[in-house]
């Protein structure tokens, strides 16, 4: 059979790696036989794509830094959700109080940002997103993007970072300063001026 | 011996399988070179263009069209492989331009040796007195196994209990045969927990992180285990 001809192996026959123990060969180095017969298994395209919660059924967050993010993610979601449906106009206080408890979901994430360099960047604009708002409210537009981000992320939290720059302009687009306030004193900064600092 | 911990860890391997990547024949060198950056103790074993090996004592790394392969030995394997597994994920993806995964499975073999067969099996909880139905009573029972496979949408988990024989026989080169004879013969009965567990899906890049997936495999290894 030529090298990198496709033909369809049941799973069932084929485990994560062949040649195991129970003969060992006496070749010189004792290398283990890793070959997968040279064939190429190929999924059908149907095959379906597994979700976080399908991938990592079974954990909880001492499992490690993406399954806490999961968590927090989930409940950041969930308390904008809520401050979303009230109008702040009413009863500004609750709705205060569900943004007080996202942003602190936003700083544990930001604890996480070792998972990676999308993750960080995304979890960093939703923090200055939120704080650069102050005592004003997210209008209707800003509340539905920021939870259309935060799904995203929690459907793919090792994004890669040229993504999270996708998900950072859809951010900018509805009106969220997602820098914090000193980035701008910086970058209007003269390059030949540093006393203007 | 239905615990997990009474068996010696042995092997250890991480595999990984993409749809096949050409970026590997222009990418071989510029991986490797950042995977022993990372871990300066691999050294070169094979180069082939499908195909790259390198080693240390207690790891093989594989890399090739469609698949990565970490092989880990001895008892720190499982950190061992889910470290460089990390590692190798992270340098593949971007330089293979990888954003979905055919398939990672974590297969785990655990072992105990014994002096003989009626010891090994005894150790295992399988019965040596019943008769054979085909041998009747003269036969001796010298081996068992026992597997099961469980199959979701997901993921699925293959687990086996086997007592088995293995012998090695090495050949002495002629020149040292005064000295320590023809052969070298051992034969051992051994014990073995075989756990395979994988995914039936496929797998987004943003979405995969192997420490955890690992942590997951082997969670899921250990309650299967305890039904076997």
């Amino acid at each position: 059979m030529p090298n990198g001809t496709v033909i369809p192996i049941d799973r069932n026959q084929h485990p994560s790696f062949t040649g195991m123990p129970g003969s060992f060969d006496s070749s010189p180095d004792h290398r283990i036989s890793i070959s997968v017969d040279g064939n190429t298994v190929l999924q059908p395209e149907n095959a379906k794509v597994l979700t976080p919660a399908e991938l990592y059924p079974d954990l909880d967050d001492r499992d490690g830094p993406v399954i806490q993010a999961l968590r927090l993610l989930t409940d950041c979601l969930e308390q904008i959700t809520l401050a979303g449906q009230i109008d702040p106009g009413v009863d500004f206080t609750s709705y205060d109080e569900r943004m007080m408890r996202a942003s602190d979901s936003l700083r544990k994430l930001y604890a996480l940002r070792d998972i990676g360099d999308g993750f960080g960047a995304s979890i960093n604009a939703l923090m200055w997103a939120i704080r650069n708002k102050d005592t004003e409210a997210l209008s209707g537009r800003q509340t539905s993007t920021m939870l259309e981000v935060i799904k995203q992320l929690r459907n793919k939290p090792m994004l890669h970072f040229d993504s999270a720059m996708t998900r950072l302009d859809q951010l900018e687009d509805s009106e969220l300063n997602i820098e914090p306030p000193f980035v701008e004193l910086l970058t209007d900064l003269d390059p030949g001026e540093p006393d203007e600092l | 011996m239905k615990s997990l911990e009474e068996l010696a860890l042995e092997f250890c391997v991480f595999e990984l399988r993409y749809n096949p990547s050409p970026m590997i024949w222009d990418a071989a060198g510029s991986i490797w070179t950042s995977a022993i950056a990372a871990n300066p103790s691999l050294a070169f074993a094979l180069a082939q263009p499908n195909q790259q090996v390198f080693e240390t004592d207690s790891l093989q790394l594989t890399l090739d069209i469609t698949t990565l392969r970490v092989i880990g030995r001895g008892e720190n394997a499982l950190a061992e492989v889910s470290r460089n597994a990390s590692l190798l994920l992270k340098i593949i993806s971007e330089k293979l331009k990888l954003q979905t995964f055919t398939r990672a499975g974590l297969r785990i073999i655990r072992s105990k040796v014994f002096e003989s067969s009626p010891q090994a099996l005894k150790a295992a909880a399988v019965s040596i007195d019943e008769e054979s139905p085909a041998f009747g009573k003269d036969a001796r029972k010298v081996g068992f196994a026992k597997n099961t496979r469980f199959e979701t949408d997901e993921s699925g988990l293959l687990a086996s209990l086997r007592v088995e024989e293995r012998e090695f026989s090495f050949t002495i080169p002629w020149e040292s045969r005064p000295r320590i004879g023809a052969k070298l013969n051992r034969k051992e009965w051994v014990v073995v927990s075989d756990l395979d567990y994988y995914t039936v899906g496929k797998i987004d890049r943003e979405v995969f992180d192997v420490e955890t997936w690992l942590r997951q495999a082997v969670k899921k290894m250990e309650r299967e285990w305890s039904a076997i």
